[in-house]
């Protein structure tokens, strides 16, 4: 069932038209990865399906109700995480989060529990009490997805949740996103650090210039793009001969000899990782080294984009 | 050697300036006040001399100085506002750090920030060159006077430029260096009249205060130029902080460390340290340096207590000194409040953009209606909290214009047994109705506008010209065809600031009479129509102000 469906979108800022007949859906409990170089209209887009902006033509819908048409219906079911935001420092982690649970109208016998709940998820707990202040930029984006948790939204909009943090803040923000995938939330997320998108997303979209270049699964990316899965493989006793018939098995593309290794590329449709890992040991090779590279959507995403914004 | 590459920062910001449109509106409302001034002098001797035009020769000295005072009181109401943001406009941006960086010293980045923020302001002065050509052709004018006119213009840009250069040195935003500036020019004009009272009084002969002052004014300005070389180093990379805020908080603390230490009596417990079911309001009314009841308490304290000496002092001086102590305490209170009501408005959804708030608070099912509503909860307040030293300074006023209506039997009118009290009333009404006018008109600016700075100018702009206004029609008036006495005093009494003159500063002289009655009631009623009108524009319309792309 789709739960986000945006249909021919237009947004115009004054004279500058930021989305062009955007069109994309987003089934339940999927997550959308949305990429594109800055500029290209993916906040702008976040921001029409969290209200915040009105399109100039087209239609978004969250669960089969029309976004512009009944926004208040809509804030309750959504959550919503701008790229870059501030949060009020004059509060406690605690009173921050009361303060959002207030806000969304939860019953004030259930708000204490509610907001136990999101603190431990975000692993936040022990900074309850602790000014927002004095929290580090990784705490804060923490908090900002603890806040988005906290009247337990069906999609949530995530823009840019990992700009700006340090490798280990990353990585948190990461798993917990891997944990609300696993709570069957539908999360649209737009992100710069690709191979992150990857790991997590289950459809991805590319846009550039305001206009959608490119959607589906991964896979469904590479096919369209004929791209290959490359596999670094490192054989003990290596001979040109043995190289020539790695080169024949069905499904490589290619064969690359590097200087302590070979860079096998395969095409994903005609075999796979196992079966070329069992087609070399079939040729009697000795493998030292067999490590498949994650496919590569960076190669994808300059393949289909040429860095031009709205 | 070109200019640019020896002052990249003065070419910058007078690029800058000249981009913008408040530079041409302050222009426009310069010269609309220069020559409305002039108008205003000139028109009724014109007309006096419809007989015989040899009336007006010898008059330029007069209109020479009328142009210099409006001039001079001009370049201290517009030169603040254009020089408070120099600094701190790049320490907002985080591009003072930058400056640093390059080969600019910093006397170089002041003085090039100095410069070229007065450049437009001394290129407003010749504005009135056409006017003072006009006063020197009527004759009566020497030379020197007219030199020392010049001098005093220049030197006034100087001072109040070097003080407000000073305030953004020291201070880390637009808004508080802006406030900081007009109280710093307060503060010298009250010196100063405090100065002139008391070598008047101890003299017993008026005394030449004006090259005291001048020599004053110069020395003030070396000195904060100084100060703000100190401060633009040391104070570049301090965070913002609500000064006033931490200073409560710490009364706080020492008030809970005597409680405990003696005898522990609480008269006022803290309610629920949770929101409850108006976040938005809570958050106002409990981490705002004037939300709470205790804070609103102790404002109520620091206003009332000078407001009670000086009542006090005016009651036991002689009549003429205690009218004048406490229109002065009227004045000020006036715009202490305008000010206070103003800039809090403002900042109520101007600071929610600044610190990027505002879009996490628009993603949540509360009304944006009700947000607004919620925001004014502590504004409201704090006007509640100004009425009471309004109330105070003008019952004293109302008192002591009863004790002169009952020694004058002669004056006469409808009101005459309580003759001051319905000024009494009219007062404390327009205190009600224009801070409430001042806080939705503040709300409005602040709900369209990004930067705090640019909506409070805007507010108190758009404040100056509405109490202008009516002036500027009644001296048009003048020229209608037959008497147009009515029309003239119809025109004035539209003005808030004719309505406060009326009602609390203007001598008793006469008894109000029915039609001054009934202009005070349009008065007060247009403007409780223009508080509605921006209350329904703010609750109807904020969602379009703040959703805009």
């Amino acid at each position: 069932m789709e739960f986000v469906e945006v249909d021919h979108l237009w947004v115009n800022y004054g004279r500058l038209v930021a989305v062009r007949d955007l069109s994309f859906v987003i089934p339940e409990g999927e997550v959308f990865g949305f990429i594109g170089p800055n500029g290209a209209g993916k906040s702008t887009t976040i921001k029409v399906l969290a209200t915040l902006l009105k399109p100039a033509r087209g239609r978004t819908s969250v669960g089969g109700t029309n976004v512009a048409l009944n926004p208040h219906a809509i804030r309750k079911h959504i959550g919503y995480m701008p790229d870059f935001f501030g949060v009020y420092e004059d509060l406690t982690v605690e009173e921050y989060l009361h303060f959002f649970a207030a806000a969304y109208r939860i019953g004030r016998n259930e708000r204490k529990t509610i907001v136990g709940d999101v603190l431990e998820l975000t692993d936040l707990k022990h900074k309850a009490d602790a000014s927002v202040e004095a929290l580090s930029r990784g705490m804060k984006q923490r908090l900002g997805i603890a806040r988005v948790l906290i009247h337990d939204p069906k999609l949530l909009l995530l823009d840019e949740p990992a700009s700006g943090l340090d490798p280990r803040a990353r990585i948190e923000i990461r798993e917990l996103l891997k944990e609300l995938k696993n709570l069957g939330k539908t999360i649209l997320i737009s992100s710069h650090i690709l191979s992150e998108l990857a790991e997590l997303c289950t459809l991805i979209g590319i846009i550039e210039a305001g206009r959608m270049v490119a959607e589906g699964s991964l896979q469904d990316i590479y096919s369209q793009l004929d791209l290959k899965r490359i596999i670094h493989v490192q054989i003990t006793d290596l001979t040109s001969d043995l190289m020539e018939k790695i080169g024949k098995l069905n499904g490589v593309a290619s064969v690359e000899r590097n200087v302590d290794r070979l860079v096998v590329r395969i095409r994903e449709q005609d075999t796979s990782v196992e079966d070329l890992h069992d087609g070399i040991c079939s040729l009697g090779a000795r493998i030292h080294m067999f490590q498949p590279e994650a496919m590569d959507i960076e190669t994808a995403f300059m393949k289909l984009t040429e860095g031009k914004t709205a | 050697m070109k200019l640019g590459s020896g002052f990249p920062l003065l070419l910058k910001d007078l690029a800058e300036l000249a981009n913008r449109r408040r530079t041409y509106v302050f222009r426009i409302i310069y010269a609309l006040l220069v020559f409305a001034a002039f108008l205003v002098y000139y028109v009724p001797e014109v007309l006096n001399a419809s007989l015989s035009p040899a009336i007006l020769a010898g008059k330029g000295r007069n209109v020479a100085i009328v142009i210099f005072s409006v001039q001079l009181a001009a370049v201290f109401l517009f030169t603040p506002a254009i020089v408070s943001d120099a600094v701190t406009s790049e320490k907002e941006k985080l591009t003072l750090g930058l400056l640093f960086l390059t080969g600019l010293r910093p006397w170089e980045i002041l003085l090039q920030k100095y410069f070229g923020r007065l450049v437009p302001i001394f290129s407003c002065l010749l504005l009135s060159l056409p006017l003072l050509a006009l006063a020197y052709s009527l004759g009566g004018i020497a030379r020197p006077v007219l030199l020392k006119g010049v001098a005093m213009l220049v030197l006034g840009c100087l001072f109040a430029g070097a003080l407000a250069l000073m305030a953004s040195s020291f201070l880390m935003t637009s808004v508080q260096a802006f406030i900081w500036s007009y109280a710093l020019l307060l503060a010298f004009a009250l010196g100063l009249a405090a100065a002139v009272f008391l070598s008047d009084n101890l003299s017993g002969r008026p005394v030449d205060y004006v090259t005291p002052a001048l020599w004053a004014a110069g020395g003030i300005t070396v000195l904060s130029l100084a100060a703000a070389r100190l401060a633009i180093v040391r104070r570049a990379f301090l965070r913002p902080a609500n000064v006033l805020l931490r200073l409560f908080r710490r009364l706080d603390s020492l008030f809970s460390r005597l409680n405990n230490r003696f005898g522990g009596i609480v008269l006022l417990r803290d309610r629920s340290p949770m929101p409850e079911d108006a976040p938005v309001a809570w958050r106002e009314v409990t981490r705002k340096s004037f939300g709470n009841f205790r804070y609103l308490f102790r404002l109520l304290v620091a206003i009332e207590v000078p407001v009670a000496f000086v009542v006090v002092f005016a009651i036991m001086a002689d009549f003429h000194n205690s009218y004048l102590f406490l229109s002065g305490a009227i004045l000020l209170l006036w715009a202490f409040a305008f000010l206070a009501v103003a800039v809090m408005s403002v900042g109520l959804f101007t600071s929610e953009r600044s610190a990027r708030t505002l879009e996490v608070l628009l993603s949540t099912p509360l009304p944006v209606a009700d947000i607004v509503r919620q925001k004014t909860l502590a504004v409201r307040r704090v006007i509640l909290v100004l009425a009471v030293p309004f109330v105070t300074v003008l019952a004293a006023q109302t008192h002591l214009r009863s004790c002169f209506f009952l020694f004058n039997a002669s004056s006469s009118g409808i009101f005459s047994g309580w003759s001051a009290f319905p000024r009494f009333l009219f007062a404390v009404c327009a205190v009600f109705v224009y801070l409430y006018a001042v806080m939705w008109l503040s709300v409005w600016t602040g709900l369209r506008s990004a930067s705090p700075a640019r909506a409070v100018i805007s507010v108190i702009v758009g404040v100056m010209v509405w109490n202008l206004l009516p002036f500027v029609a009644g001296v048009l008036a003048l020229c209608l065809p037959g008497d147009p006495a009515d029309a003239v005093i119809f025109s004035l009494l539209l003005s808030p600031a004719a309505l406060v003159w009326m009602t609390g500063v203007a001598p008793p002289l006469e008894n109000l009479n029915l039609p001054l009655v009934f202009g005070l009631s349009f008065n007060i009623l247009l403007h409780v129509a223009a508080a509605f009108l921006f209350r329904f524009l703010c609750l109807k319309k904020a969602d379009a102000y703040l959703r805009k792309p």
